[in-house]
C-alpha cells in the first residue's frame, strides 16, 4: 500500500478489502505505524502507540475474515483517541504533567464501542491540556503542527485528531468538543469532524473539563464514514446519566434520503465584521450548491450570538475549577514528595503539574463562583446562555439545518495567537453558541484559500437530528467534488 | 476588587452587575489559595493581567436584562421529553455493581499501603485557619 494511497484511505474501503482477502487488518496496521514512524516526528500527533493491542485485534479481524465471518461495521479500520480518553493499560496524560505516568484500569465507552465494532486502536493523540485551548499549543508535550502548512497550527484542542487523519496516520480517530474542539481543528485541516447532540454519545472515560458542554464526537475523510463512526458511538450507556435513550442508528441510511426541499437557515450574526472574505466566499459558495440542489435557503437571526463567547468562558472555566479538583497528587499522576502537609502536597503537586492556561482557566472560574461573584458571573451566564438557546430553537421553528462558517480566519501561524488569550479564545467565537446549546454541528471541507490551506463550512442540525446535519453536509462535500 | 453596583442599560433598566474596578494582585493570590494553586512570583502578575483582560471582556454580558430569565444548567432541561419525565429519570436502581478492581486502581497511586492512599499529614500545627483544601471549600458557594 503507497503512502498516498493510505491517506485518502476510508473506512468502506477498509472494511471490503479486508472482506475479500485484498489486505489484512495486520498489514494496514503495520502500513499506518510505519507511516507515522517516518513522518509523525514532524507532525507530533500522536503522544502514545498502542502497539500490543492494535495487533491483538487485528489479529482477531484477520480470523473472522479468514473464516468468512460477517464483519462488524469499522472490521479493521485502524483508529487513533484523544490523549483525553481513557484506554485500559495506556498512558492517559490530557497532554498535561499531572497526569504523567498514568494508566487508568478502565476503557471509555466510546473506545470500548469502537473496538467492538472492530477497530484497531493504534495509540493516544496530542492536544490541548485537558482540552483547552484553540491551537494545540498548550500541550505539555509539544505543539501539533497542522499538515497541510507545517508552520501552521491544526486547530485545537482536539488537533492531534485532525491532523492524524489529514496525514493519513489514521483512518479516523476520537477527538472532543467543548466550545468547538472538533469543528475548529477539522476545519484548519481539511478533514470532517462532527459534533453529536449533548448526550448522543457517552462520556464515561472522558477526563472531564466542563461536563455541562464535553462531547466526544469522530473525525474522519468524508461524511459518509462520519455517520458510519456516529452510529458505533451513539446510544445510552448505563454509566454516564447524561446519555440519551433515543434511538440512535440509521445515520448511513439517512444519507440516501434526497436534500431537495430542505429549509436552510443562514444565521446573519456569523457574516459580519471579522470573517475572512475567502471563507465568507466558500461558505456561499456551498450555500450555491445547496440552492441549486433543491434546498430553500433563507435569512435567520440569532440575536445574542456576541455574547457567547463571554458566556462560555465564564461557565466552562467555572466547570474546569471544579472539575480539575480531582488532580490532587493523592489517586494518580503526579505527587510532590517534597511537601511536609497535606494542603502543601496540593499546592505543590498542583503547581508543577499545571500548564499557565489551565491555571488562568481554573483561577477565572474560582474567581466567577467565590463569594460576592457567583450571581453576577456565574448565574448571570446561565441566564445568558438560556438565551443563546432559545435564538437556536425560534430558528429551528423555520428551518432544518444553520450554515456558518466555522471559524474567522484559516489556519494561523505558531506563536501567532499565545500571548494575549482574549485574541485566542475569539477564535471560538462561531463555535461555542452550539456547544452551549447542547445542539450537534460538524465541519466538512468547502474549499481552500489562495494559500491552499484549508476551509471548513459549519453545519448545525437541531437535538438528536444527526441524520439531517449528515445529508445537508454530505451534499456540500458532493458539491465539491463536481 | 469591586463590590455589587447597579448598572444602566441601553433600556434604562437596572440590572445587577459587577463594576469593572482591577482585579488586584491580592485578589490573584486569594483566588489561587481557594483553588489550591501555588503561583510563582513570575505568575502573579502575568495572571492578573490576563484576569482583568478576560473580566473585561466578559463584562458585556451586562448589557442584557436577564431578569425575568431562568438560569440554565445543563441542555436536558430545554428538551421537552426531559420536560415531561422531569428530574430523576437518568438515575439508576441502587443496586450493588461490580466496580474498578482495588489493585489495579491502588496500583496507579503515587503512595498506598495497597487498601489505602495515603497522603501526607493532615493536621496542621501552625493552624492559622485560612488556607488548606477544606477552608477552600467552605469559602465557594457551590
Amino acid at each position: 500500500m503507497t503512502a498516498e494511497s493510505l491517506k485518502s484511505l476510508t473506512i468502506d474501503e477498509v472494511r471490503d478489502a479486508v472482506a475479500a482477502g485484498r489486505t489484512t487488518a495486520t498489514a494496514l496496521a503495520e502500513a499506518h505505524y510505519e507511516r507515522i514512524e517516518a513522518e509523525d516526528p514532524e507532525i507530533h500527533s500522536y503522544l502514545s502507540l498502542s502497539r500490543e493491542r492494535a495487533l491483538t485485534q487485528a489479529a482477531k479481524i484477520d480470523a473472522m475474515a479468514q473464516r468468512g465471518e460477517g464483519l462488524p461495521p469499522l472490521a479493521g479500520v485502524p483508529v487513533g483517541i484523544k490523549d483525553v480518553l481513557v484506554m485500559r493499560g495506556a498512558p492517559a496524560t490530557a497532554s498535561s504533567l499531572i497526569l504523567k505516568g498514568y494508566r487508568p484500569p478502565y476503557d471509555a465507552t466510546a473506545v470500548e464501542r469502537l473496538e467492538a465494532a472492530g477497530a484497531v486502536l493504534l495509540g493516544k493523540l496530542n492536544c490541548d491540556e485537558f482540552a483547552m485551548g484553540s491551537s494545540n499549543e498548550n500541550s505539555a508535550y509539544g505543539p501539533v503542527r497542522n499538515p497541510r502548512a507545517l508552520d501552521r497550527v491544526p486547530g485545537g484542542s482536539s488537533g492531534g485528531s485532525a491532523a492524524a487523519v489529514a496525514a493519513g496516520f489514521a483512518v479516523a480517530t476520537l477527538g472532543t468538543d467543548t466550545g468547538g474542539s472538533i469543528r475548529q481543528p477539522a476545519a484548519f485541516c481539511g478533514v470532517v469532524g462532527v459534533l453529536p447532540t449533548y448526550g448522543r454519545v457517552s462520556r464515561y472515560g472522558l477526563i472531564a473539563f466542563a461536563s455541562s458542554l464535553d462531547r466526544v464526537g469522530p473525525f474522519t475523510k468524508n461524511v459518509r464514514d462520519a455517520a458510519t463512526m456516529l452510529e458505533v458511538l451513539a446510544g445510552k450507556d448505563a454509566m454516564d446519566a447524561t446519555s440519551s435513550d433515543r434511538p440512535a442508528d440509521g445515520y448511513v441510511e439517512a444519507l440516501e434520503k434526497p436534500i431537495e426541499g430542505l429549509k436552510i437557515g443562514v444565521p446573519e450574526e456569523y457574516f459580519g465584521e471579522g470573517l475572512d472574505p475567502e471563507i465568507r466566499a466558500a461558505v456561499e459558495k456551498a450555500l450555491d450548491g445547496l440552492k441549486a440542489a433543491g434546498c430553500v435557503v433563507k435569512k435567520v437571526s440569532l440575536p445574542h450570538t456576541k455574547y457567547a463567547v463571554p458566556t462560555y468562558y465564564v461557565i466552562a472555566t467555572a466547570e474546569a475549577s471544579s472539575n480539575l479538583s480531582r488532580f490532587d497528587g493523592v489517586r494518580f499522576g503526579l505527587r510532590d514528595a517534597e511537601a511536609k502537609t497535606l494542603s502543601e502536597m496540593f499546592r505543590r503537586t498542583r503547581d508543577a503539574g499545571f500548564g499557565p492556561e489551565v491555571k488562568r482557566r481554573i483561577l477565572l472560574g474560582t474567581y466567577a463562583l467565590s463569594a460576592g461573584y457567583y450571581d453576577a458571573y456565574y448565574k448571570k451566564a446561565q441566564q445568558v446562555r438560556a438565551l443563546l438557546t432559545r435564538d437556536f430553537l425560534t430558528a429551528f421553528h423555520e428551518v432544518d439545518v444553520l450554515i456558518a462558517p466555522v471559524t474567522p480566519t484559516p489556519a494561523f501561524k505558531l506563536g501567532e495567537k499565545t500571548d494575549d488569550p482574549v485574541k485566542m479564545y475569539l477564535e471560538d467565537i462561531y463555535s461555542v453558541a452550539a456547544s452551549l446549546a447542547g445542539l450537534c454541528g460538524m465541519s466538512v471541507p468547502c474549499g481552500e484559500t489562495a494559500e491552499a490551506l484549508p476551509i471548513g463550512v459549519q453545519v448545525l442540525g437541531r437535538h438528536f437530528d444527526e441524520g439531517t446535519m449528515l445529508r445537508v453536509a454530505q451534499a456540500i462535500e458532493t458539491g465539491q467534488k463536481n | 476588587m469591586s463590590g455589587h453596583s447597579d448598572i444602566k442599560v441601553a433600556g434604562g433598566q437596572a440590572v445587577s452587575g459587577v463594576s469593572q474596578s482591577e482585579v488586584t494582585i491580592e485578589d490573584v493570590r486569594r483566588v489561587a489559595e481557594l483553588a489550591n494553586l501555588e503561583l510563582t512570583a513570575e505568575e502573579e502578575p502575568r495572571m492578573q493581567r490576563d484576569l482583568n483582560a478576560i473580566l473585561g471582556y466578559i463584562a458585556q454580558l451586562n448589557e442584557l436584562d436577564t431578569s425575568d430569565v431562568p438560569p440554565m444548567a445543563q441542555v436536558g432541561e430545554v428538551l421537552e421529553d426531559r420536560v415531561i419525565h422531569g428530574h430523576g429519570e437518568t438515575l439508576r436502581t441502587d443496586k450493588v455493581q461490580p466496580s474498578l478492581d482495588r489493585a489495579e486502581v491502588m496500583a496507579a497511586a503515587p503512595e498506598t499501603d495497597g487498601r489505602f492512599f495515603k497522603v501526607p499529614k493532615v493536621i496542621e500545627r501552625s493552624a492559622e485557619p485560612k488556607s488548606g483544601g477544606f477552608q477552600a471549600g467552605w469559602e465557594r458557594q457551590v
